[in-house]
């Protein structure tokens, strides 16, 4: 601080004595990260002024610098100056002094250009005497919000005079009072005021609760934002701070388990992977994705993934019909709406936040080492003369052993860096933020790292207009190199143990860089090589940019009335390479491969709506509609082929075999209408009636358009008069909905039949002709897809009941909706019989209704110091398909999990949707056991012959003793493919999660569970762990120490697992119940310790508040599941009838977190 | 106020005529990905692409090798895998194997494609864009193929679903039976024959088109399935004069002598830039049935007891089978000149020897090895560059009319001109002399087996022929399974359509 008493200019110029101090000192306001200047701009007739406990001096300072005036002052006058928190935007000078003297004992009189500051005069006898007496008595205290966070700037005053002060930055208060009595008053913007009697107390600390009780949130509904308090229809919200709590890569994962009738389930645990949500249960066989809505924005074939969670202020999952409704045909698995962090007034806040995580190496399974394989090997190679490797053949005490999960997991690590600076003044309000997120996976050569950029502004010149601009671009690139599924990480397990192909090394890769390999050519070791090769030496990479950009013009003519124009754009590019080198680990040996793809949409939405609301005396409406227009264009081009002359390139041109090249571009268009009026009698009665017409270019002429009502009523009754009395009770409120939406999510000009000639030398589809000599190939036209001109909308009706309740002056939260949901004519690429040509037809066929009840239920503690809040919600969920297409009943799985094309026992089918049954059962085999002895085989066997002639048998012609029993469903006296049922449900009966939160003084900590029950899983890595025979082919494969000890052997009778073979002819490893096991569990999700330092500390660096917490994540999940993790989601992304199958998931294992978040 | 209220005025304007600007084309979006019918058959080479389509449904490697070749060979014993689908030993097929729906799958594709080039060939012809004789063609080609994919679905599975219109419903429809899709074949089979040239009127560049010959020996093979001997022998006899046995049995399956004299029906495959991978237009059943010693394939191989069961001097023993120590009878084939067998036999020039057959690296194999499919001089296998061959794959040829005539004569009754054939004709051209098996069927069998052993129709023939468990019996000593001389219908198709009753047994 620097005062300057001798500017000799100035007193000549004003023509002032000395002794008259002349107050100047340069501040810069804000120095931020050293990247950000903010510069006052001089002679401003409005001042702008952001800055917490600032000294009188500064303000006259700013105040000088901005409007040219200048203060004049005696500077033991100011000596009792109260610092200010002060912020000041863009605020007419004279109603800036007013609010900087409003609460100092000072007042200013403007004499030309200079600001005179004096004492305030005192006005009226009564206060006069008051204030004259002499203080005998002295407060102190802190206020805090519930959660411990002290409140800076909350006015504390002596009711019915005008002696107060405000909270300093610790939230302290010191307050001279007459006495010892009276009541002080606390007062703060955005909490409910509290009064407290002082009776004699020297020290008061006070906790102020929001005043935005939840039953005055507000929601966002779509076009709009309604009071949870009026809601007719179901909605969930999830805010910032239950999502900071989980320090996860993308807002999906954090939403699991936070709102009843949201599953959610990770396909899979690699960086940066999608996660499947479904609201409300399985409504179709298609895409069960919601559709989710960004700052307004709806976005198709929604990807989270690019959006930074640091950004999001609250996502609002809407569920019902009613809720759903206004967004028509793309709303029928429900509606995720995210809103962005916006800019506030009257602060400038600036926050830091970092983690950085240690994530475990995976659990691992317990598999043969090379010396437990071979003595297998040599067991089956003596007991059916299979032909093993000459090294197998003797003592295999000298093999190296090879442990490919070893090789292939690693310690995970992952930071997170955001930064945000958010403020504004009453006319403009951004926000921007940067975010940096990087996750390197617990499996080699896998990572994600994304960069986020964003800016909201609003700009609000005068009372009639506003407009509104959000900015988000983030670039990410997701680099797994070797993924989940059968062909990725289950083969880890599979890969047999001991590698001697190569004359050089056994190793996976020697100190030289030598690459081991399987024998070629041998028949134990078909299909194996060298993964980890593979892996290491290819290249690839899958860069890509999203930019979301949206604005809106908002203008208010009359009070109620908002015309709202809104227009956005969102571009998507994606631009990727994938090389591996040429190698002869394996034959034939590979060439060198290179692809390079890239594409783009580029998309736009124009959204007009016009809202008005008004109170007529008891009645009230709310009115929204608008039109609503999109269109986006995706372009892909892209081209691969093999062999490189030298495996440094990567170069199309350059390739010199097979080239395969695609190009082209597809739009899509929807036009919309729609509208939505609230009714309200006397704040307790409440219809919404809402309708949406939706026309669509996916579909032919004549079925372009659909309209989407809905209806829904609520009854508050704790407005009504018995009820008003009931002091406990907050608020009850009983609603009901009823309303359709749509899903139009499948394949552009799926209703035109289309011709093509097929795109590459791979898949052409013409012909050869000419004598042998001088054949040509000529080109060939296919009818691509069997049309349906009718195609249309899938439709979802859906019925609602809901309570809501909060008590106790809303300690106890509670939420109750059951729900049915119909979901007809539902677009289905459908398997149909291959007689038509074709294999599946997009239809309109089917049926299938879930019904669930989700309930909800909160409670929280925030008067003592030891706050705490607790919540619970869970869904119980029933899946039933009501109907197919005419004859038929049931459909098999459509992704065939990419098995080889080889006979055996492999899983074909492996769940059957049936009429009746639940979307996604599985399906195969009851067992009965293992065969113990031959004779009972025999004894079923001459049974079968008997009945179907010689040649027949029970099970198959080489059925013997240690294989396993199949039972006879049908009794037909064998097992064939008639005697499968269903074996289990991949649909949990109810799942739900549970949080806690709590803090006491500097300390703060939250644990949150999830779990279902009661589903099954389909364990196909089991049958991997028992399987000796390549399961996908010829070879052998490596399975389980506890097989290796404990299978059937004519000594050992096992009863869990069959006998060893060199080829499962048998089937004993088909899809049996053998592999269903429930799926249960509760995990602990996420654990967090945070610590906030005090805010002495903190005050001398300017700093408001800094919190170091640990967290850690998935510490440990109670189950019965065998496998390593029963989080289980669809075996092929997107696919429901794959859902629940464990083909070997990417792992997921515990995170452990540090971080930091700064705010000043 | 004023301005205010002239700026909402202004902006309600722009609102009311967004929906008004917003055309009716707004979503009416065109495919350009893909041709409509609207934009196609204006012209001549659309319709005659539409069609080439057709024949493209062959070219499907596991519908050539797994569910055609595999049947025809692996079922009667006579050849054996060596891999994972070792059960047609057993005849235990799996009702999931993958082939078999793969078969299914493509053959009514091809149905499909057939069925949709009928109506728009009749309009192309009526809209003059068409002469006649090319609609005529087409659609005797048309035809053709569809009857091909009928018969061939028909002789694996017994009765399969007729569908002889594109399907407006979802096809779920049930199984006819086996005679009932006979009987549409040979009625495609006479309709086409009746509208397609004679392979001597064909325009050389046509050669792999339907002909009318082509269409007669599968009309005479559907007849003799339907036990129509008489009809049989009267279409049969139409090809005399348009076709001729090869003087060399030898020259059948020469790599020179593609579209040979002898050849009525094959599917045509051609060269690309990259014969080391599976593609479009070329085939791995060579390199699929070298051994591995040469190839490091060898996944299927001919058993010791089809060798053996040729009478002496037949010249087309080591035409269709060689073993140890028996050089390749392919004057263009030299087994001395594989890479590996320079590596790892010092390039000696038989197919192993009797101290070492050649029975793979685990010992697995027989040693024997089919000829038939492997006479493609530039196919190397895995070490080399050509993994895939070029070489056409003959479906029917005269040798097999021959003696399906034989047997319609002597089932119609004419056992005298059946004996003629055999004798004279088939057994005469192997330069053997008239049998003395004395049982016309028995005699009939062992023609059937060596002449057409490792091709694509002897198990078909003696299924056919009724002779099937009884040939597996006589020379294997196997018992099928009851219901197992058919294919089981693949286990998805009947996920889709329950309409479709297993065979029985499966």
């Amino acid at each position: 601080m620097k005062l300057n008493f001798n500017d000799v200019s100035f007193l000549k110029r004003k023509g002032l004595h000395r002794g008259v101090l002349l107050v100047m000192k340069i501040t810069t306001i804000l120095m931020l990260v050293g990247c950000l200047q903010v510069s006052a701009h001089v002679r401003a007739q409005t001042i702008n002024f952001n800055r917490k406990q600032a000294t009188l001096e500064e303000v006259f300072h700013a105040i000088r610098k901005q409007s040219g005036y200048e203060f004049l002052y005696n500077t033991l006058t100011i000596k009792n100056a109260l610092k200010m928190d002060l912020r000041l935007d863009d605020v007419p000078l004279l109603r800036a002094l007013d609010r900087v003297f409003a609460k100092q004992p000072f007042t200013y009189r403007i004499i030309g250009h200079t600001i005179v500051v004096h004492k305030k005069k005192i006005e009226g006898i009564a206060v006069s005497s008051a204030s004259l007496r002499v203080p005998q008595f002295i407060v102190q205290g802190k206020v805090a919000d519930p959660g411990g966070h002290a409140l800076v700037g909350v006015s504390v005053s002596l009711k019915g005079t005008s002696t107060g002060t405000i909270t300093d930055g610790e939230g302290n208060f010191s307050l001279t009072l007459p006495d010892d009595q009276g009541t002080l008053v606390f007062t703060y913007i955005g909490f409910t005021s509290k009064e407290v009697a002082v009776d004699g107390r020297d020290r008061i600390d006070v906790s102020l609760t929001p005043s935005i009780s939840s039953l005055d949130q507000l929601v966002v509904i779509g076009y709009g934002v309604q009071k949870k308090r009026d809601l007719t229809g179901s909605v969930a919200s999830v805010n910032a701070e239950q999502i900071e709590k989980i320090p996860v890569a993308t807002v999906d994962q954090a939403l699991q388990g936070r709102a009843p009738g949201v599953q959610i389930t990770s396909d899979d645990a690699s960086p940066g992977a999608a996660v499947s949500i479904k609201i409300r249960g399985t409504g179709t066989f298609g895409d069960n994705s919601p559709l989710y809505v960004v700052d307004g924005y709806p976005i198709a074939g929604g990807d989270l993934s690019a959006l930074n969670p640091a950004d999001i202020a609250t996502i609002d999952i809407l569920k019902d019909a009613s809720a759903t409704a206004i967004y028509g045909s793309r709303a029928s698995n429900g509606v995720v709406i995210i809103t962005t962090k916006r800019g506030n007034t009257n602060q400038l806040q600036v926050s830091l936040n970092a983690s950085l995580s240690m994530q475990a190496k995976p659990p691992k399974y317990d598999l043969m080492n090379a010396q437990q394989f071979v003595t297998l090997a040599q067991y089956v190679a003596k007991e059916f003369d299979y032909p093993i490797l000459p090294e197998w053949e003797s003592d295999p005490s000298g093999l190296r052993s090879i442990d490919w999960q070893d090789a292939f997991y690693q310690t995970g690590f992952q930071q997170r860096y955001d930064i945000a600076l958010r403020g504004g003044s009453d006319k403009i309000k951004t926000a921007f933020s940067l975010g940096y997120y990087n996750r390197q996976g617990n499996v080699i050569f896998s990572d994600f790292k994304r960069y986020n950029a964003s800016l909201n502004l609003d700009y609000t010149p005068n009372k009639w207009l506003k407009a509104s601009t959000s900015l988000k671009y983030s670039h990410f690139d997701r680099v797994v190199r070797y993924g989940s599924g059968v062909n990725g990480l289950a083969n880890l397990v599979k890969q047999i143990p001991t590698m001697t192909g190569n004359p050089e090394t056994d190793q996976l890769e020697d100190a030289n860089g030598n690459f081991g390999y399987y024998t070629k050519g041998a028949m134990p070791t078909t299909g194996m090589n060298n993964i980890y090769a593979d892996v290491a030496q290819q290249d690839q990479d899958n860069p890509s940019g999203r930019l979301l950009a949206s604005g809106y013009i908002e203008i208010t003519p009359l009070e109620g009335l908002k015309l709202k124009s809104n227009f956005g754009i969102n571009l998507r590019n994606h631009s990727a390479y994938y090389f591996t080198p040429s190698n002869d680990r394996t034959t034939p040996a590979p060439l060198a491969y290179y692809s390079r793809s890239s594409n783009q949409s580029s998309e736009w939405l124009w959204e007009n709506t016009v809202s008005y609301s008004r109170v007529f005396g008891i009645h009230s409406i709310d009115f929204v509609g608008g039109i609503s227009a999109q269109e986006n264009t995706y372009s892909q081009v892209g081209a691969s082929g093999r062999g490189l002359i030298s495996n440094e390139l990567r170069d199309i041109a350059s390739l010199q075999q097979g080239l395969s090249a695609y190009g082209n571009q597809q739009t899509w268009a929807l036009a919309s209408q729609f509208g939505r009026l609230t009714y309200k009698l006397k704040d307790r009665y409440i219809v919404t009636g809402t309708v949406r017409r939706d026309g669509s270019s996916r579909f032919g002429p004549g079925q372009k358009w659909g309209v989407f009502p809905s209806v829904s009523a609520a009854w508050v009754l704790k407005e009504e008069s018995f009820l008003s009395h009931a002091d406990w009770i907050n608020n009850l409120k009983i609603r009901g909905s009823w309303g359709q939406s749509g899903n139009q999510n499948i394949a552009l000009f799926q209703y035109l039949g289309t011709y093509g000639s097929g795109s590459s030398q791979n898949d052409n589809r013409g012909y050869v002709f000419g004598p042998g000599n001088a054949k040509v190939y000529y080109q060939g036209l296919v009818l691509n897809v069997l049309p349906d001109p009718g195609l249309t909308w899938e439709t979802t009706t859906q019925s609602d009941v809901g309570l809501d309740a909060s008590f106790l002056g809303g300690k106890i939260n509670f939420t109750a909706d059951y729900y049915q949901r119909v979901s007809s004519g539902f677009l289905l690429n459908v398997p149909v019989p291959a007689q038509t040509g074709f294999t599946t037809a997009t239809r309109n066929v089917g049926s299938i209704r879930n019904r669930g009840l989700e309930l909800s239920l909160g409670y929280n503690q925030s008067e003592h110091p030891f706050k705490w809040d607790i919540s619970a919600n869970v869904t119980f969920l029933k899946n039933k398909i009501l109907s197919f297409a005419d004859g038929l009943d049931a459909i098999g799985n459509f992704s065939t999990l990419n098995f080889r094309n080889y006979g055996g026992s492999v899983w074909t089918v492996y769940s059957q949707s049936e009429v009746g049954g639940v979307v996604g059962a599985f399906y195969g085999f009851k067992t009965a056991g293992i065969f113990q002895d031959q004779k009972e085989v025999d004894a079923l066997n001459q049974k079968a012959v008997e009945l179907y002639g010689p040649g027949s048998y029970y099970q198959v012609s080489q059925t013997a003793a240690g294989d396993r029993k199949f039972v006879d469903v049908n009794n037909d006296g064998r097992i064939t493919d008639d005697d499968r049922v269903i074996i289990g449900s991949p649909i949990p009966k109810f799942f739900g999660g549970l949080s806690f939160n709590g803090s006491f003084k500097q300390w703060d900590f939250s644990l949150y569970f999830y779990g279902v029950y009661g589903n099954q899983i389909l364990n196909y890595m089991k049958r991997n762990l028992q399987n000796f025979d390549k399961a996908d082919g010829v070879g052998l494969q490596n399975m389980s120490v506890d097989y290796f000890k404990n299978h059937w052997t004519a000594e050992n009778h096992s009863t869990k697992y069959p006998r060893a073979i060199s080829y499962d002819q048998n089937g004993n490893n088909r899809v049996s119940d053998a592999f269903v096991e429930d799926g249960s569990y509760l995990r602990m999700k996420n654990l967090q310790i945070g610590y906030t330092l005090p805010s002495a500390v903190l005050s001398r660096l300017s700093i408001d508040r800094i919190r170091i917490y640990l967290s850690t994540q998935n510490l440990f999940t109670l189950t019965g599941y065998s496998g390593l993790d029963p989080e289980i989601g669809n075996a092929q992304s997107g696919d429901v009838t794959s859902n629940g199958v464990d083909v070997g998931n990417y792992p997921t294992s515990h995170f452990y977190t540090l971080g930091l978040n700064v705010t000043f | 106020m004023k301005l205010n209220k002239t700026i909402c005025l202004a902006a309600l304007a722009t609102m009311l005529i967004f929906p008004l600007s917003c055309s009716k084309d707004f979503l009416n979006q065109k495919d350009t990905t893909d041709a409509t019918e609207e934009s196609l058959f204006k012209k001549l080479d659309d319709v005659i692409a539409l069609v080439n389509a057709i024949y493209n449904t062959f070219h499907d490697n596991d519908f050539i090798i797994k569910a055609l070749w595999y049947e025809a060979n692996f079922l009667t014993q006579d050849f054996h895998n060596w891999g994972s689908d070792t059960f047609f030993g057993t005849y235990e097929i799996p009702t999931n194997f993958g082939a078999l729906n793969t078969f299914w799958i493509r053959s009514y594709a091809g149905i499909a494609r057939a069925n949709s080039a009928i109506p728009i060939i009749e309009s192309m012809r009526n809209d003059k864009i068409l002469t006649d004789e090319l609609a005529d063609r087409l659609k005797g080609e048309v035809l053709f193929l569809r009857g091909v994919f009928y018969y061939y679905l028909a002789s694996e599975f017994g009765g399969v679903p007729l569908e002889l219109e594109l399907a407006t419903d979802d096809g779920r429809h049930p199984r006819n039976t086996q005679d009932e899709v006979f009987a549409a074949v040979a009625e495609d089979m006479t309709t086409a024959a009746s509208l397609l040239p004679w392979k001597e009127e064909e325009d050389p560049k046509d050669i792999g088109r339907a002909t009318k010959g082509a269409a007669l020996a599968y009309l005479g093979s559907a007849q003799m399935w339907l036990k129509k001997y008489d009809e049989a022998v009267t279409t049969f006899k139409q090809l005399d004069g348009h076709y001729q046995l090869e003087d060399n049995y030898l020259d059948i399956h020469a790599f020179n002598n593609q579209n040979g004299i002898e050849d009525i029906f094959s599917i045509q495959f051609i060269g690309q830039d990259d014969m080391r991978s599976w593609a479009s237009n070329t085939h791995w059943l060579s390199t699929f049935c070298l051994p591995e010693e040469i190839s490091q394939t060898g996944y299927a191989y001919a058993d010791k007891k089809l060798y053996d069961s040729f009478e002496p001097g037949d010249t087309r023993k080591y035409a269709t089978v060689i073993g140890p120590g028996d050089e390749h009878p392919d004057p263009a084939i030299h087994i001395s000149n594989y890479t590996l067998v320079k590596q790892n036999w010092g390039g000696m020039n038989t197919c192993g020897t009797l101290a070492h057959p050649w029975k793979g690296t685990d010992g697995a194999r027989s040693g024997y090895y089919g000829v038939k499919t492997w006479r493609d001089p530039n196919v190397t296998g895995n070490p080399g560059n050509n993994v895939m061959s070029s070489q056409n794959i003959i479906l029917m040829r005269f040798g097999e009319v021959l003696l399906s005539e034989a047997e319609a004569l002597f089932r119609s009754g004419n056992e005298g001109a059946a004996w003629d054939i055999l004798n004279n004709k088939i057994r005469k051209r192997a330069h053997l002399k008239p049998t003395t098996e004395p049982d016309f069927m028995a005699a009939l069998v062992d023609e059937y087996r060596h002449e057409l052993a490792g091709e694509f129709s002897f198990y078909f023939l003696l299924r056919r022929a009724g002779e099937a468990a009884d040939y597996v019996k006589k020379y294997y000593g196997i018992v099928i399974p009851p219901g197992h001389t058919l294919m089981p219908i693949p286990q998805e198709q009947i996920a889709v359509n329950q309409k479709l009753v297993q065979n029985t047994g499966y």
